[in-house]
């Protein structure tokens, strides 16, 4: 049965910044198979001046959910 | 042959004397040889330096690697190194940190810096567009302030490594600063980057990282984890990042208490420290890339004298180690953050900026110097104000600060008076343990280690272990390999100082040449299994031998530099006049001081597990076998 589930930024707070939602993004969904955040349809930004981020889900998000089993830190699920 | 996965496949080069910029391929004999990371960067440095340059003259090269599993989904795949000649020991100066995996997203595994430009700049590398900037606007700033003015500039995707006043005054504990927390710390690579007029790099990238075998590196990729994730203390290592290790090092007498006149009782220091009391302070994780364990941490401040101050620390046991026991700052974390955040801001290593000041106070107690000498500054233990002044003195080259900012080796020479006897150094870098509490693999490699006053790293021996728990290590990682145990893994705590630094030090190469971290989550797993990553990433067949046999020939490269250097011999191979004269007090306890037959013997140790000759020479025929005449045809 297809999963219906979709990700869901719950806790940006708690995002360290180590980019692995978007690896893990880049890397299963591009044909070529490569690693590239740039590539990946979510998005981290730094705050302004710190070491805090903004995670964002981009309008082409293909609600996969590969994203939520690679961050550790609680900031995406699905649900 | 090019490369396919993993690596960018590109070399960049930056000649700052004729402005010119240059790409090259990156030559598939030197990841073959070297893999990537520290490894290629110490034949680039062999290379590319000038031997026998004053370290701050335009012939040094600064360089930077991204080894080839930097920038995937491995685990703690995040490492980038940097490499210098240092200007503290004068040999290889090589650091670690966290953030610079845009490099490789920007298409290029290595970045060699060389010349000095006419003025301030700062290099920008997006992509193919590199260019170098005029960065008189941001010369003089912190390293906070500039990041943040570049980041204006430029948009705050990029990584922005930067230097502070310590770097462009040149001083020798000047550190390079990544995204305002992740630090190039130790052997004075900031001064390097300031002799250089270059103020910061910043770098961003939108390039591919191919995978050539994508399935089989998903299903080994998957065994990995299975592994890593089933390790104790993760979760620990979260929530306290490094000072998960407060209470054993702290039970085996690790915290040196006023510039190692002692060491810090163990109670004492865990009441001093409560990991509680820091978790009030603490308001976020931050991870280097690839990370699931995110050990370092965002600081605030909320009340008390320091309200207000927010910043990112990598490592807060040396924050507290060094801002706290070294200075006699006991009890306050505050104090231990705003140390931490200052010495981030002016551009400094935490080690030798630290182990400056304890001089600094232990030598103005003792009547060496006086308040004239510091400009009316009062000097002891514990006086945080006077220290973060004494910091600042340092960075700017104020006062006192002017002497200090020589190092280690320097000042004591300056201010005379014996004072040389109080300065603790390894060839001029403060060695973060003290090894009259016990000797073990990361004591004891402090003083071979081919960088200077640093440990080769955190490992098995850092704690003692049960008895056949060493051997027990062994099996699971490969460490040392079946065919040593019987001679390294010897003696009352069933290993050899000496011999067991080599392999420990080999594997801790080839994790700085892949991009691994060192954390021991990290080290824990066995070389095959990234082996096995690494084959599928870049279609390179290679088994944990073969990982091991480059790491050797990294040791070889490393070795011959310094030899070049004319800066390598067994009487430099010492410890600190301290160490080895002086009784450590610890609570109740006296530790006896180093016995230098012991040391020696340790050393001779390491040099014969190595294959070197008891006077620490290379071997020709050991260069020939392992194919490294054709990069070490002078040595």
């Amino acid at each position: 049965m297809h999963d219906m589930a979709i990700p869901k930024v719950v806790a940006p707070w708690n995002c360290s910044g180590c980019l692995n939602c978007a690896l893990a993004c880049s890397f299963f969904n591009t044909p070529e198979r490569v690693f590239n955040p740039a590539r990946a349809h979510i998005k981290i930004h730094s705050l302004e001046g710190q070491n805090q981020f903004v995670v964002e889900f981009s309008n082409d998000c293909v609600q996969c959910g590969l994203c939520t089993e690679r961050c550790y830190y609680g900031v995406i699920t699905k649900e | 042959m090019t490369v396919q996965g993993g690596y960018a496949g590109s070399i960049l080069y930056v000649d700052l004397d004729s402005a010119q910029i240059n790409k090259e391929p990156l030559r598939s004999e030197l990841v073959k040889d070297f893999l990537g990371g520290a490894g290629i960067n110490a034949q680039l440095a062999y290379d590319s330096i000038k031997p026998v340059v004053n370290p701050l003259d335009p012939g040094n090269a600064l360089i930077f690697g991204v080894g080839p599993l930097v920038g995937t989904l491995i685990p703690g795949a995040g490492k980038s190194c940097c490499l210098a000649k240092s200007p503290i020991s004068k040999k290889i100066g090589a650091s670690v940190t966290g953030s610079l995996g845009a490099l490789k997203f920007a298409g290029y595994d290595h970045l060699v810096i060389t010349g000095k430009a006419d003025r301030p700049v700062y290099l920008t590398i997006q992509n193919d567009d590199v260019r170098l900037v005029d960065a008189r606007h941001v010369w003089g700033k912190d390293t906070f302030n500039a990041t943040d003015d570049l980041w204006k500039d430029l948009g705050n995707e990029f990584t922005v490594l930067t230097i502070g006043p310590a770097g462009e005054n040149l001083t020798a504990n000047a550190s390079i600063v990544a995204d305002k927390y992740s630090c190039f710390s130790r052997g004075g690579l900031g001064s390097v980057m300031g002799s250089k007029n270059l103020k910061a790099v910043a770098i961003h990238g939108s390039k591919d990282i191919r995978v050539v075998q994508p399935d089989r590196f998903t299903e080994a990729l998957d065994s990995l984890n299975s592994e890593f994730f089933s390790q104790r203390l993760l979760k620990e290592w979260r929530v306290y990042g490094t000072l998960v290790s407060l209470q054993p090092m702290a039970k085996a007498g690790l915290y040196p208490f006023k510039n190692y006149q002692e060491a810090v009782e163990a109670g004492e220091m865990i009441r001093s420290f409560d990991v509680e009391r820091f978790l009030q302070v603490k308001a976020g994780d931050v991870a280097c890339m690839s990370c699931p364990i995110g050990c370092k941490h965002r600081i605030h401040v909320k009340e008390g004298k320091y309200a207000g101050l927010q910043f990112t620390v990598g490592c807060a046991n040396a924050a507290m180690q060094t801002w706290g026991s070294y200075c006699g700052c006991m009890g306050s974390w505050d104090v231990v953050f705003k140390g931490a955040e200052l010495c981030n801001r002016f551009g400094m290593d935490f080690y030798d900026t630290s182990a400056l000041v304890s001089w600094a106070i232990e030598i103005y107690k003792k009547g060496l110097i006086d308040n004239k000498e510091t400009n009316g500054l009062e000097l002891d233990w514990g006086k945080a104000d006077a220290i973060q002044e004494l910091m600042e003195q340092i960075a700017y080259r104020r006062d006192f600060g002017d002497t200090l900012a020589r190092g280690l080796i320097e000042a004591p020479r300056i201010v005379g008076r014996g004072s040389e006897e109080y300065a603790v150094h390894v060839k001029g870098m403060a060695p973060p343990f003290d090894a009259r509490a016990r000797i073990s693999s990361e004591s004891f490699s402090q003083f071979v280690c081919s960088r200077g006053g640093h440990s080769i790293g955190v490992t098995t021996t850092m704690m003692p272990r049960k008895p056949g728990q060493m051997r027990r290590f062994a099996a699971r990682t490969g460490l040392p390999p079946e065919d040593a145990v019987e001679r390294v893994l010897t003696g009352p705590e069933e290993f050899h100082a000496g011999r067991i630094s080599r392999w420990f030090e080999d594997n801790l190469v080839v994790l700085d040449a892949l991009g691994i971290c060192q954390f021991p989550p990290f080290q824990q797993v066995n070389l095959a299994a990234y082996a096995e990553l690494y084959s599928a990433l870049t279609g390179i067949e290679i088994n944990a031998a073969g990982l091991l046999q480059a790491a050797e020939k990294v040791s070889y490269i490393r070795r011959a530099f310094n030899i070049r250097e004319k800066a390598c011999s067994p009487e430099e191979d010492v410890a600190p006049r301290r160490f080895v004269n002086e009784t450590l007090k610890f609570g109740e306890e006296q530790r006896a001081p180093l016995d230098k037959k012991n040391i020696s013997e340790l050393v001779t140790g390491y040099y014969d597990e190595r294959g070197w000759n008891p006077d620490g020479s290379i071997k020709e025929n050991r260069i020939k076998t392992l194919g490294l005449n054709k990069y070490l045809g002078d040595a």
